[in-house]
Formats: structure tokens, C-alpha cells, sequence
């Protein structure tokens, strides 16, 4: 496959991402990719509360997530400058990953960008992390995303989407099925990532159907954002700091391995070497398009609405965008992609983008 | 794959069923949940405190299961396909049309969302107490000029979409329209405060601002709003999409205002009933009816005998009057309508002797007559009721979903994506809403009223007219004295009711001595405390506190809002925080709002304050919040709401006796934006907390990093 290039996203709070987005535009990046999610936080119950509920409460904020496509070649340094830029080395701010994506097939304006990018202070960048993303029906999410926290693993990210699969081939019975999803997206080190993927499983109940995917996908680098709960620390360091401060001494995060495998999750047959086909496009035409994949291969499409932000005062690229990511086989890619340029989905009336990732490990209800 | 995959999977009856019903059944449940607050508190509330049964329980049940049926088909035709609608227009037309044409289209929409849910209704039940000599502005408004009064609401309404879309497309905070519409209003509120005629009418502008935005404008202005804010503009504005609401609530308050103004000179001031009907005041008066008909129709059914007299010139005069209009068949149809009976029943109901002697041969005509036409409540005509409220529904929603279509197909040149759902969520709105109009008028509109004329005997004796009873071959002998300390006779006699025997005050005039019969009517209260009390006045207070809670949940335009807030927000305000703080809001403000008809306060006093320390707030506060709070108070009043206050707001006026029953829904729109505020402000200080702490860990961090170097 062609066109091998890094894609990072950027996870911030939102009262703090337009400085980032500014600077980003600064640099010469031509279009970004922004969505808004939520990071919760644990809360620990105080007062009359805390006799009811032995659990924390999850405390939301909103955040945004940016993301940007760059050559291979200033990876690093984009990671440090946008580090530096969040100030994202403080716990709580954000999360800064990249991968190693193909770009398919795009508009001609949505490229990756050449720019150079200033020296800034380095600070260290995590390898060795995998992404997992789950989707769940709305309303789920919180139980999926309370595992990162609750591990004080990651602050997870969550969105929401809709769905489209079987439901969009029922007529009007669909609206029987809610289409609204939740997708949680946690950043890990390899080495916890079996457990974690596994926890997600159990605590979603995955293996019960129409209950959701789950899905892994490999990173690059990153700084992962690790401050799961609210509230002053009693220590002088806190133990997301000592984490880190360790990672960086031992240089990675091998340390932190711990016994992995449960017998439920032994016993699990995974779904292995698929991908992740993302199309971003245009709103106005994306159930078009999505109709159109369906019928070429692709079983089912999770939609996110997005914004693009193009740099310049031209806008050429219409705001009003969405993410429609679909899992899969290889087989399928080519045909995907000759089915969708056929429906002009690279044109000016679609502007569209496709990003393909690996989906080493994927695991969903399969009806034996 | 080999094979091209059909598109479409067969569905067996049985597994469609197998679909169907858990998707019926979740939302009917959720319908329950947000209904069955407000309803059984209603019914306990009768029962148990007040201790009176309900009349007419089993229609009033089946209305309110009529309600819940409706509100879930409604819900669903909202979410499938209303806002859907809304969304794709607003998405497109920025894209593809040009400014002037997105202005005259929320010009449009905005004025026929007012034509379409006519609060005009409800508006004039509220002032149905008024009297046009107490409140001559305000009474010329709601009947002669109730046309120029919607007319310029709705004017005021597609103005303010109109700048909502402004305000989207430029990025425009919401915060300066604040300032201005709302220190514009109280200026006026305070200028009118010193105006007899035009206080009278600030009630019925500030309620105006509330409910203008009804169940069915709400959700298609959000959607379309949050539509055209997506693909507008350049980031991410927070609270895009919403604002629309407040402006469509700040704008016809300032429309009533300034057509009271416009008409405050050419009507008579505020006078006496007396001075209002004599003749040198005549001509001013007539510019309050339409035709000297009209002043009749008004003193022969509305006025007191004695304001008769003034205007026809005495008792004799008034009764050849009577006669010369029955004898003249167009004449009678202009002043008493066209049922038959009219003036038989007019004139059994005047409180004149010399009428019901002129109209009635014998007692045993007048007898009869009485017991025609008295005590027997309308029967319901359900073919009647149906077609009303299913034509109401029609129009509704196809008023504003059928132009929006057209612009799509016409001006935009696009086609409805996923057309069939749109439209079967379409029928399920139109359906939802007039199924859940019946059952309004059934269940919720019976319910509310009785509670709500009943409530004062929670702090004054009442007569329940609903229990009367007529004690045949009533026995004189049975009647009883008693004495109190003062010495002072009083007369009673002992009834027998239910196996048990209680004592009952005897009263000359409810006897008839020609059918010997007594007409027995239980007088109830005042429950707490003494007569006109404080601790009854509490407990009123109380029970409008609850009420607003329980309604507002059931609401479905803030249903809608929640959930749009919900989705904006990506989930970090909840549809559940958004609904209760409101609800909170709502209680307090309706709490406010029966305090202000119990003692008469001026409206004035109580919504100027809070409108100050809102903008205040408002300042103060971020955008995302400033526009969800003002957002919610314009959903708060909606049909579930409307009736069952008014209905309590009516109750309590008609028994304290002021002049008009508004101002309660203008509370319950206030408070709700106090409460979001506040818990607004609240969040943003946790939030910033958050980060703040942040930082500090950071210099510790330094510090510890530092000692080890």
C-alpha cells in the first residue's frame, strides 16, 4: 500500500485547544481535524455521599481532539512542539499520540502538510503504546471508560457517533434500533494492553450480542494523560508523576507489566488483521457515501461528526464534516476505495479523505 | 464476498414484532416516568390533603392515558423527524443560499411558529377574568385586537430567529442581546408600573415571552440552529446552535409592550364598573368592542345587575331589551349566539328577580328550567374533540415542517436524506400531539382545575359546588338552634351521609319552599390555620412549588432541549442536571408566581430583581452557559405546564380577586435561568479548579525535580 504517513492526534481540554489550534495553523498545517469529546475524571465522594456510594464519581470535562496529518520525517518533533505548546507534560491537560497511517486516497487539498517545525524542549515521549477503541450503544460509555481510570491507566476519551450496519437494511423497522453509539478511545502501554482489552470486554459484556466492537490499533509515540483522579495529593509527587518520572528512568514502560490473562479471556478467539477504513467527508453527502460502501463490502459504518479548520481564509473545505470509520478485511480496501471514487467522493462535493490503520486485534459477538 | 449483498434483510412478522414491542414499550415507560410525578401528586394532593374525591375520575384517567400515548408518539416524531428536518436545512442553507434568503426564511419561520401554536389560547383563558373596566388596555387586546396582539407576536418571534441566525452565522455572543432586550423591558416594565392601564398589561407581555415557544418550535429552531452553527463560522463556539429560544422569548415581550403603548391613548383609563357603563363615557368604551352588539352581548352576560341598570337605564328597560333582540332573529344571533336556549338560560342565571319573573310564567316553569339547564356539565362530543384537536396537531406541524421542505427542494435543491423515516416521524408528531392534545383536555385541563379551584380551601371556607346535593321533602322540623358565649343563635340540623350523622348550617334562602326542597352544597376549609391565614398560604405556596416541578419534567420541549444539550456537549451536561435544575427553577418561579396573585404583588417588583442579578450572572458566566440557561426558560412553559398553572392561577385569582391571573408563567420563566445560571457558573468554577490545580502540581513537581538536582 501507498502513501505511508503519520497522523497525530492531539486530546486537550477545550478551554485550552484554540491555542494549540493556533499554533498548529501557525506552522503551516493546512487542514485539522477537530471533534469534541469528554475526559472523565474521578471524584472522590465527600460528606453524606460517600456513606451511600463507596465509589468515585466520574467528573466530566469536555475536551477536543485535533488531528492532523504530517510526513514521517518530523514526527518527534511535532510531538515535542505540540507537548510543549499544551504544555501537555503537566498531568491533566492532554494527550498527544501519533500512528502510522496510510492515506488512501484524499481531495487534493488534503494532504499532508510540509512544514518545519521549531526546536522546542524535549520532554519524554512514550513508546510502545497501543490505542483501543470500544463502541458501545450511548449511555455505556462511562463503564468502559471508568476502566482506564480506575486501572489509573489513561484518561480515556470519549465521543459520540451513530451507527449504521444492519439497522440501515431493515426499511423503516430501523428506527426500532438506536443508532446512537458511544465510542471510548484509551491510549495504553503494550503491556497493559491485554488486560485493559480484556476488562473492556468483561465490563461491557462484549461477548453478549449488540452490545459493541472493540478494536486495538498500534501507536507510534505519545504522552499519554494520566490523571485520572480530582484533588491536591497528599505526597509531594503524585503517583502519575512517579509513573512517569520511572518510565522515563527505565526508558519505557516494561516495568509496569503485570500478570496478564484471565481464563474467561484465554479461552477468547480474537478477530485478527483487519483494518480500520476511515472516511472523512464532507456532512452533506456521508450517508450517500456510506450507503455506497455498504454496498460494496463494508458491513457496517461508525459515524462522528467532525469540523475541518483549513488554515488561510479561503474556505474551499466546508466546516460541517464527518468521520465514518469502517472495519474491514483487506480484500475489501480496493474495492471500497474504486466504489467510492466512483460516487465522486474525492471531488469538490465530497472532499474526501481516507485514512486506513491496522486493526490487529479486534473482538465482537459472533453468532456460532 | 461473492455475491452483492441484497440491501434489504426480510423481516418476519414475528421478529419485526419481537422489534417493535421493547421499542414501544421503553418509550411509553419513559413517558410514564416523566408523567407520573406530576399526576399522582395532583391526585393525592385532592384526595388525601384536601380530602376531596375527584369528579369524572374515569375520564380523567383515560385522559391521561391519552397523554402518555401521545407524548411518546410525539417524542419519537420529534426525534426522528422534526429535528432530523431541522438539522439538513440548517446544514444546507448556509452552503447554498445567500443571506438575504436565510434572513427572510427565519423571518418566516419565525411568524409562522407563532400561527402555528397559537398561544393566543391560553393567553386569553389567563385573562378571561379580566374586566374591561379594570383593565381596559389589556381587555382590548385579548378580544377586539387579539388579532394585531398575535400578529405582532409573531412578528416579534421571526425577528428574533432572525437575529438568531445572525448570530450564528457571524459568531455573535449572546450576551450584548441580553443586555439591551432585557434592560429595554424592564425600563418599559418600570414605565408602565406607573400607568394604570399598561401595568395591567405588563403580566400578559412578559407571559407572552413565555409561551410563544412551544413543543413544536423548540426542537426544529434548536436543530436547525445547531445545524447552521456546524457548518458556519470558524471553531468551535461552545453552545453553538442554541439562543435561538431566548430571543423568540425577549422579542414579543417587547412587541406587546409597544403595542400597549401604541394603543394606551385611545383607550378609556381605569374606572369604576359604574362610571365604565354610564352614558358620558360611552363612546371611549365602545372602542373596546367591536360593534355596539358586542358592548351588549358583554353587559347582558359579564357585567352585575347593578352596572346593567346603568347601562340600559333600569331593570324594565334591560328586559324589553332582552325581548326586542329574541323577537329579532339576526340581532339575537350577534349578541347570544345560536343555540336556542340562550336567553332561557341567561336570564336563569341573572341574579334579577324581575328577570327571571319576566322570562318565567310560574315556579314550576322556572323549576324546570332549572332543572334543564343546571348542574348538568357539557357532555364531551368526541367526534367533536377529536377533529378539533387533530386539526390543531395538522396544523402544528405541518405549518413550519412543510416550508422547511420547501426550501430544501425548492431553494436548496437538495433531497431529504433518509426521507422516510423523516416523514413517518412527521405522522408520529402529529398524531403524538393530537392524541396528547384530547388527553390534555380529557385528563391534565380536569384534573388541574379542580385542584386547582378547590386549592384555597387549603386558607379559606369554600363552598364545593361540585358536591352539591338536593335533600328531597326536606322536613323544616328537623332545623335546630344552637348559641355561642355572645349569645347569638345560630341555625342547623343534623344530615345523615354515609351511616354517619353530621351537623350542617341552615341556610333560608337554599330552600325551596314550592318543591320542598333544600339545596345542600358542603363548604370546606380553611384547612391550615385559620381564615385567609399564613400557614394555609404556605401550604398553597408548597403545593405550587411541586406541581412545577412534576409538570416541567413531563415537558416535552425541554425533553428536547436536554437532550440537545446532552449531544452538544458531548455528554459533559447531562440531560438529567439540565431537566432538574429547570424543574427547580420552574417550582420556585411558580411559588413566586402564586405568592404575587395571593398578595397582589406588582409584577414589577418581582421580575425586575431577578433580571438584574441575571445580568449580572450573565456577565459573569461563560457562553456555552449564558445560552443554555436563557435557553431553558423558554421551554419550560409548554402544554403541560400552561394548563395545569393557569388552572391554579385562575382558581386562586378568581377567589382573592385581582384583576388578571398573568405572571406566573413570567416567573416560571425567570427562576429556571436563575437556577441553570448558578449551577452553570458552578461547573466553569470546577472546571477552572481543576486546571488551577494542575498547575500547582506542576510547581511541586518543580520542586521535588529541583531538591534532587
Amino acid at each position: 500500500m501507498q502513501d505511508s504517513v503519520i497522523r497525530v492526534t492531539v486530546v486537550i481540554n477545550k478551554s485550552l485547544s484554540q491555542k494549540v489550534i493556533d499554533s498548529l495553523l501557525g506552522l503551516g498545517i493546512q487542514n485539522l481535524t477537530l471533534g469534541s469529546g469528554r475526559s472523565p475524571m474521578l471524584q472522590e465522594n465527600k460528606g453524606l455521599l460517600a456513606i451511600f456510594k463507596s465509589e468515585a464519581t466520574l467528573v466530566d470535562d469536555p475536551v477536543e481532539y485535533i488531528s492532523f496529518l504530517v510526513e514521517p520525517e518530523i514526527e518527534t518533533e511535532i510531538l515535542q512542539y505540540v507537548s510543549s505548546v499544551g504544555k501537555l507534560s503537566i498531568p491533566g491537560r492532554g494527550t498527544v499520540i501519533s500512528e502510522q497511517v496510510q492515506l488512501l486516497k484524499a481531495h487534493e487539498l488534503l494532504g499532508t502538510s510540509k512544514i518545519s517545525v521549531p526546536r522546542v524542549e524535549e520532554t519524554h515521549l512514550l513508546e510502545d503504546i497501543v490505542g483501543i477503541c470500544c463502541i458501545v450503544q450511548r449511555g455505556q460509555g462511562d463503564v468502559i471508560g471508568r476502566i482506564g481510570l480506575d486501572t489509573g491507566t489513561c484518561v480515556p476519551l470519549l465521543n459520540y457517533g451513530y451507527g449504521t450496519g444492519v439497522r440501515d437494511k431493515m426499511g423503516l423497522l430501523r428506527i426500532t434500533i438506536p443508532a446512537e453509539k458511544e465510542l471510548v478511545q484509551i491510549f495504553v502501554s503494550k503491556f497493559d494492553a491485554d488486560i485493559i482489552f480484556n476488562m473492556m470486554i468483561n465490563y461491557g459484556k462484549l461477548d453478549q450480542p449488540g452490545k459493541g466492537f472493540i478494536y486495538e490499533y498500534p501507536l507510534r509515540k505519545g504522552q499519554v494523560n494520566m490523571k485520572v483522579a480530582m484533588g491536591t495529593s497528599q505526597h509531594a509527587a503524585s503517583i502519575e508523576q512517579i509513573v512517569a518520572a520511572l518510565d522515563q528512568i527505565k526508558g519505557d514502560a516494561t516495568w509496569r507489566r503485570s500478570d496478564t490473562g484471565t481464563d474467561k479471556a484465554s479461552k477468547r478467539t480474537y478477530l485478527e488483521g483487519l483494518f480500520d477504513f476511515t472516511l472523512i467527508c464532507n456532512e452533506t453527502v456521508s450517508a450517500d457515501l456510506v450507503k455506497v460502501a455498504m454496498a460494496n463490502g463494508a458491513a457496517g459504518a461508525t459515524i462522528s461528526k467532525v469540523s475541518n479548520i483549513s488554515a488561510g481564509e479561503e474556505k474551499t473545505i466546508p466546516k460541517a464534516r464527518e468521520s465514518c470509520s469502517m472495519i474491514v478485511g483487506e480484500p475489501q480496501v480496493n474495492q471500497l476505495i474504486e466504489a467510492l471514487d466512483k460516487a465522486e467522493a474525492f471531488g469538490d462535493k465530497a472532499h474526501g479523505q481516507i485514512i486506513l490503520r491496522e486493526a490487529p486485534r479486534a473482538f465482537t459477538y459472533i453468532k456460532k | 464476498m461473492s455475491k452483492k449483498p441484497s440491501n434489504k434483510i426480510k423481516i418476519s412478522f414475528k421478529e419485526a414484532l419481537g422489534l417493535i414491542l421493547p421499542y414501544v414499550k421503553d418509550r411509553f415507560l419513559e413517558q410514564v416516568k416523566s408523567v407520573w410525578l406530576v399526576i399522582s401528586y395532583l391526585v393525592l394532593f385532592q384526595v388525601l390533603v384536601l380530602g376531596i374525591p375527584i369528579v369524572d375520575a374515569s375520564i380523567i384517567a383515560a385522559g391521561i392515558v391519552l397523554v402518555i400515548t401521545g407524548l411518546t408518539f410525539f417524542m419519537e416524531g420529534l426525534l426522528v423527524g422534526l429535528m432530523p428536518l431541522g438539522e439538513v436545512v440548517g446544514i444546507k442553507l448556509p452552503q447554498k443560499s445567500t443571506l438575504p434568503v436565510i434572513l427572510l426564511f427565519s423571518l418566516v419561520l419565525g411568524f409562522l411558529a407563532t400561527l402555528a401554536e397559537p398561544a393566543i389560547q391560553v393567553l386569553q383563558t389567563a385573562g378571561s377574568a379580566v374586566k374591561p373596566w379594570e383593565a381596559p388596555l389589556l381587555y382590548l387586546l385579548l378580544t377586539k385586537n387579539a388579532g394585531i396582539l398575535v400578529y405582532s407576536v409573531g412578528a416579534g418571534v421571526g425577528i428574533a430567529v432572525m437575529f438568531g441566525m445572525l448570530r450564528f452565522l457571524y459568531q455573535w455572543s449572546l450576551k450584548p442581546f441580553i443586555y439591551v432586550l432585557v434592560g429595554i423591558l424592564s425600563c418599559l416594565t418600570v414605565y408602565a408600573y406607573f400607568d394604570g392601564n399598561l401595568l395591567n398589561l405588563t403580566g400578559l407581555a412578559w407571559d407572552c415571552g413565555a409561551v410563544t415557544t412551544g413543543p413544536v418550535t423548540v426542537p426544529l429552531v434548536l436543530a436547525l440552529g445547531m445545524g447552521i452553527s456546524r457548518m458556519a463560522g470558524s471553531a468551535d463556539s461552545g453552545a453553538s446552535g442554541f439562543g435561538v429560544v431566548t430571543l423568540a422569548s425577549l422579542f414579543p415581550i417587547l412587541a406587546v409592550l409597544s403595542l400597549g403603548l401604541l394603543f394606551s391613548s385611545s383607550v378609556p383609563n381605569v374606572m369604576s364598573q359604574d362610571d365604565f357603563f354610564k352614558d358620558k363615557n360611552r363612546a371611549q368604551v365602545e372602542q373596546l368592542f367591536e360593534d355596539k352588539n358586542a358592548l351588549t352581548r358583554y353587559v347582558l352576560t359579564n357585567a352585575g345587575l347593578e352596572a346593567q341598570r346603568t347601562y340600559f337605564g333600569s331593570s324594565e328597560a334591560m328586559i324589553d331589551e332582552v325581548k326586542k333582540i329574541s323577537s329579532d332573529n339576526s340581532k339575537k344571533e350577534s349578541i347570544f349566539g345560536t343555540d336556542p336556549d340562550a336567553i332561557t338560560k341567561w336570564a336563569l342565571q341573572s341574579p334579577s328577580k324581575k328577570v327571571k319573573k319576566a322570562f318565567f310564567k310560574d315556579n314550576q316553569s322556572l323549576q324546570a328550567a332549572i332543572d334543564k339547564f343546571s348542574g348538568k356539565s357539557e357532555p364531551i362530543k368526541p367526534i367533536e374533540l377529536i377533529a378539533r384537536n387533530m386539526q390543531l396537531a395538522v396544523q402544528a406541524i405541518l405549518l413550519l415542517s412543510i416550508p422547511m421542505m420547501l426550501v430544501l427542494f425548492l431553494i436548496l435543491r437538495e433531497k431529504l436524506p433518509k426521507a422516510d423515516e423523516v416523514l413517518l416521524g412527521l405522522f408520529f408528531a402529529i398524531i403524538g400531539m393530537g392524541i396528547f392534545s384530547i388527553g390534555i383536555e380529557l385528563g391534565l385541563d380536569k384534573l388541574g382545575s379542580q385542584v386547582g379551584s378547590k386549592i384555597p380551601v387549603a386558607f379559606k371556607s369554600l363552598e364545593m359546588e361540585d358536591s352539591k346535593k338536593i335533600i328531597k321533602n326536606f322536613d323544616k322540623s328537623v332545623v335546630q338552634k344552637s348559641i355561642n358565649e355572645d349569645g347569638e343563635t345560630e341555625e342547623f340540623f343534623l344530615l345523615k351521609e354515609n351511616k354517619k350523622v353530621k351537623q350542617v348550617p341552615y341556610n333560608e334562602k337554599k330552600y325551596n319552599q314550592d318543591t320542598r326542597q333544600y339545596t345542600y352544597i358542603p363548604v370546606i376549609g380553611p384547612l391550615f390555620g385559620s381564615e385567609g391565614g399564613f400557614g394555609g398560604a404556605l401550604v398553597v405556596l408548597l403545593f405550587a412549588f411541586i406541581l412545577g416541578y412534576g409538570a416541567t419534567l413531563a415537558e416535552p420541549a425541554l425533553n428536547a432541549l436536554g437532550l440537545t444539550v446532552e449531544e452538544i456537549t458531548v455528554g459533559t451536561f447531562k440531560k438529567s442536571l439540565l431537566m432538574q435544575t429547570v424543574a427547580l427553577g420552574v417550582a420556585v418561579g411558580i411559588a413566586v408566581g402564586v405568592a404575587k396573585i395571593m398578595w397582589d404583588i406588582p409584577l414589577a417588583y418581582l421580575l425586575i430583581p431577578p433580571y438584574m442579578l441575571l445580568m449580572i450572572i450573565t456577565k459573569i458566566s461563560t457562553e456555552e452557559f449564558v445560552n443554555i440557561a436563557w435557553d431553558s426558560a423558554g421551554v419550560t412553559t409548554g402544554p403541560i405546564t400552561v394548563p395545569l398553572v393557569l388552572a391554579l392561577g385562575l382558581g386562586l385569582g378568581g377567589q382573592v380577586g385581582v384583576v388578571e391571573g398573568f405572571g406566573i408563567l413570567s416567573m416560571a420563566s425567570v427562576c429556571p435561568i436563575l437556577a441553570v445560571s448558578l449551577v452553570g457558573l458552578n461547573v466553569t468554577r470546577r472546571r477552572r479548579k481543576a486546571l488551577a490545580e494542575e498547575v500547582d502540581d506542576n510547581t511541586e513537581a518543580a520542586k521535588v525535580a529541583g531538591a534532587e538536582s
